[in-house]
């Protein structure tokens, strides 16, 4: 069941009311029950692979309690555990047609047939947050978890169990401790996040993500510059829209249930630097890297080399963590290459550092900033090739994007006039115009959250405005309802 | 002496109120909608119609006939086949000739879509006498219908589409339902892949075939063939699929079946007759010459008359000059005008001698 179903939402403020009814004892159970059935519409196997996962992870959880003896070993053991089982399920296509072969030959497999491995929904962002808090545990930043229901939640929790955000169990689990109450003005901000994020999800993303037709991302040399131009910011604000729009419809259904997930995204495309790119895009995990690699990394590096100007403590650590979220992606070249990228897109932002320490954004002359926002922008927005294609073809996008070509606007004239027969518009070399119009709407709306500060900007719209961003909301799900494809969630794949 | 007016604080309006009022309205705007569609003739500002079905061409022939039948009172003659069908023949000379001929006055229309082979159209035809009940049905058939592996795609695409297998019998799900029933949705739904890359393409397609339609359902095809006389040759890239996929031509049991089932119409009190166009004599070089098309022949027509269905000669292609031809397959604006005349005479002939005539048929019911 995808969060933008509307049996989702019909089941999920089912679950509310019921959840609201219960005495207290029994809320955070039910709302395990509940996870469980949702992920159980994925595949009920998945239920039985996160029962196994949460119950090794609990009881990891106690013995790396600094209570007990070798706490220490427990907590890497726990470790070692997540990685691996992340490593079997995600990356089996690595090894299970060897694995295969080999039972093959030994007679234990049918001859052709090979072993298969489902992947359970969302393990990636399981995987990380299991990572931090065994880590928290062995650091004395987190009592262990002791009531199995609670940590089981803190893993399961079904509005975030697909792509995030990515809960630190220290943030989490008090959350679920206190007294989950929901009032009007809840309901009004989850109002604001869930409408924000359906429409990011239906008007924004989805229509940008189809209107770049497949073979430009297997073949785009055989494509205009220009087009290859219009369907890498499609596909930038797709990426964003998809994944913010996602991250607000769960966030928003939360809050149903009076718990507060924490935010994904600050209009990433409004940084100035790649510094503060990472603090607007994927917020939760951009901390988690932070904290778990990077900061471990500075401090042992400078411990070992202590001057802090060294090429050792200015590149080491944005690399190696850029190239670990990379590998978060996808074990993929092209996946290292996106992470190398953004990691020497912060290598060199520090190196002015080097010579004459920089103002601080905010007090930098307004043309600096705006200029920031350019180049991070469109560096960011090349990055994304890599992350979308494998390594030949993203290079063979990046050469399509320098041959630009002239445009048949006297074709196009003609047509529109009536002095040629109505005909095809691609032969034209002109970029789909729909893909402007929501290109140009999707700029507006981050736009307007920009203007007024806060993610839940639509609640400060005039009513008129409102009703229509439902109206439009509406048809566009109309038509998606009718419509030949549909698009799933980019990060559901992590 | 500064301003220390506190700024405005902005209104906030409740979202929760705007939600409902949106989907109030939006509840309101439709039903207005469906109501103008209904009840005045919209058609006219919004052209295109669809059932969501992927073949925009037959959703195009599927609305024109309804508006044909609902204009005329019915429909007597229905001509079924391929592209070849539907710009190889103007129903309207079709009808003018075989009034002036036998004095009778027929509502014909042409209902050739392009990629149908008799695999779709067997469902198609009997869809069509299931709701118009024309006199005669003439289905133009040829040997790439009866090759197993040929449209596949389009068959499968077709027959398995919600709306048409509800028209055919099957119990509507809610989306094929409002697809049939909801003028609204069918206004909308030409527009449902708004988003998609080829959209546009698609978009333009459409409106200019809309457009070149007649509401006899014919759309003339303006080119000319050229080299029409140097045969089609297996090492050409363009030959090379159709060679590989008829050069080894038997006939299909199964596709056999399907003309059967076209036949057996007859017994819904329609009259079936199975004839061929006049394709251009290089064509039968995909297939092994001219010798295969008559040993195709041979084992056609007797299934045909041991179906009690009447197969009509095709005509020489000879008849065809090669300017009225667009390619090897199909007939241009002049051929189509020839060869509605030429088609025109020989039923008559028919009528004349053999008493096989073409019907004028009882008015029909149009549901709007």
């Amino acid at each position: 069941m995808t969060v933008t179903a509307l049996l989702f939402f019909a089941c999920a403020a089912l679950a509310a009311l019921v959840f609201h009814r219960l005495p207290a004892r029994f809320r955070l159970s039910w709302l395990l029950l509940v996870s469980a059935g949702f992920i159980a519409t994925w595949s009920w196997q998945f239920v039985l692979v996160l029962a196994f996962y949460s119950g090794v992870n609990y009881f990891l959880g106690l013995r790396s309690s600094p209570s007990g003896s070798h706490f220490k070993r427990w907590a890497r053991a726990g470790i070692v555990f997540n990685i691996l089982f992340l490593f079997i399920f995600k990356y089996s296509d690595f090894f299970l047609p060897q694995f295969s072969a080999l039972l093959n030959s030994l007679g234990f497999l049918e001859p052709g047939r090979v072993l298969q491995i489902l992947l359970p929904v969302g393990l990636s962002f399981l995987t990380v947050q299991n990572i931090s808090y065994l880590l928290d545990v062995a650091n004395k930043r987190l009592p262990a978890e002791t009531g199995f229901v609670r940590f089981a939640l803190y893993i399961a929790y079904f509005p975030k169990l697909l792509s995030g955000p990515v809960e630190r169990a220290r943030v989490f689990l008090p959350r679920l401790a206190a007294p989950l109450v929901v009032d009007r003005p809840l309901l009004e901000r989850s109002a604001a996040l869930i409408l924000a994020g359906l429409f990011r999800k239906i008007v924004l993303a989805n229509p940008l993500f189809n209107t770049i037709p497949a073979a430009a991302f297997t073949t785009p040399l055989d494509y205009p510059g220009q087009n290859l131009f219009f369907w890498l910011l499609a596909y930038t604000f797709a990426l964003y829209n998809d994944f913010a729009g996602y991250t607000a419809i769960v966030r928003g259904v939360s809050l149903w249930f009076g718990i507060e997930l924490s935010p994904n995204f600050n209009l990433p495309y409004y940084a100035r630097n790649f510094t503060e790119f990472w603090n607007r895009w994927h917020i939760t995990l951009s901390q988690w890297l932070r904290d778990y690699i990077f900061y471990p990394l500075a401090w042992s590096l400078r411990r070992r080399v202590p001057d802090q100007n060294h090429w050792v403590n200015i590149v080491l650590p944005p690399m190696i963590t850029l190239l670990v979220s990379g590998m978060w992606h996808g074990l993929s070249w092209n996946m290292l290459l996106w992470g190398g990228l953004h990691g020497v897109y912060l290598v060199l932002e520090r190196l002015p550092a080097l010579i004459k320490p920089s103002a601080p954004l905010n007090k930098r002359p307004l043309w600096r900033q705006r200029l920031g926002i350019l180049v991070t922008f469109i560096l960011a927005a090349l990055a994304w090739v890599p992350f979308r294609m494998q390594l030949p073809v993203a290079f063979h996008y990046w050469q399509g994007l320098l041959r630009w070509t002239l445009p048949d606007f006297l074709g196009v004239a003609r047509m529109l006039v009536g002095w040629s027969p109505l005909s095809g518009w691609s032969q034209f070399d002109l970029p789909n115009p729909v893909l402007v119009l929501v290109l140009a709407l999707a700029i507006t709306l981050d736009a307007l959250q920009h203007r007024a500060g806060s993610e839940e900007f639509l609640a400060a719209w005039p009513r008129w405005a409102q009703v229509l961003l439902v109206l439009a909301l509406l048809t566009a799900a109309l038509l998606a309802f009718f419509a030949d494809t549909a698009a799933p969630f980019v990060y559901q794949g992590f | 002496m500064p301003d220390i007016t506190p700024p405005k604080p902005r209104r906030s309006h409740s979202l929760i109120t705007s939600l409902v009022i949106g989907l109030l309205l939006f509840a309101v705007l439709s039903l207005l909608f469906e109501g103008l569609y209904r009840w005045t003739r919209l058609e006219g500002i919004v052209p295109l119609r669809s059932v969501g079905l992927y073949h925009n061409q037959f959703e195009i022939k599927w609305f024109e006939l309804q508006d044909f039948v609902r204009k005329n009172g019915g429909v007597d003659v229905i001509l079924l086949g391929s592209s070849m069908v539907n710009t190889g023949i103007d129903p309207d000379v079709l009808a003018e000739q075989y009034a002036l001929r036998t004095g009778q006055e027929l509502r014909v229309f042409n209902f050739g879509v392009e990629g149908f082979t008799i695999s779709p159209n067997a469902e198609i035809a009997r869809l069509l006498v299931q709701e118009y009940h024309p006199a005669t049905l003439i289905f133009f058939t040829e040997m790439r219908d009866y090759v197993a592996a040929n449209g596949l795609e389009v068959e499968q695409q077709v027959l398995n589409d919600e709306w048409l297998a509800a028209r055919l019998g099957a119990s509507p799900s809610f989306r094929a339902w409002l697809k049939d029933k909801s003028l609204q949705v069918q206004h909308l739904l030409p527009y449902r892949n708004w988003s998609r890359a080829d959209f546009p393409d698609t978009f333009l397609m459409s409106l200019r075939r809309f457009a070149d339609t007649t509401d006899a359902g014919y759309e003339p095809d303006r080119k000319t063939a050229v080299q029409l006389d140097v045969p089609p040759d297996p090492a050409n890239p363009d030959d090379r699929d159709l060679f590989a996929m008829f050069s080894d031509y038997a006939i299909d049991p199964a596709r056999l079946a399907d003309l059967a089932q076209i036949i057996s119409l007859q017994q819904e009190g329609t009259r079936v007759i199975i004839t061929e166009l006049p394709l251009h004599p290089t064509y039968f070089t995909y297939f092994g010459g001219e010798e295969v098309h008559q040993a195709y022949l041979e084992q056609l027509v007797p299934f045909i008359e041991s179906h009690a269905g009447v197969f009509l000669q095709p005509l020489s292609p000879n008849l065809v000059p090669p300017d009225h031809r667009s390619d090897r397959f199909h007939l241009n604006y002049k051929g189509a005008a020839l060869y509605s005349q030429l088609l025109a005479d020989q039923l008559s002939g028919l009528c004349q001698s053999e008493n096989v005539c073409l019907l004028f048929n009882a008015p029909v019911e149009v549901a709007p």
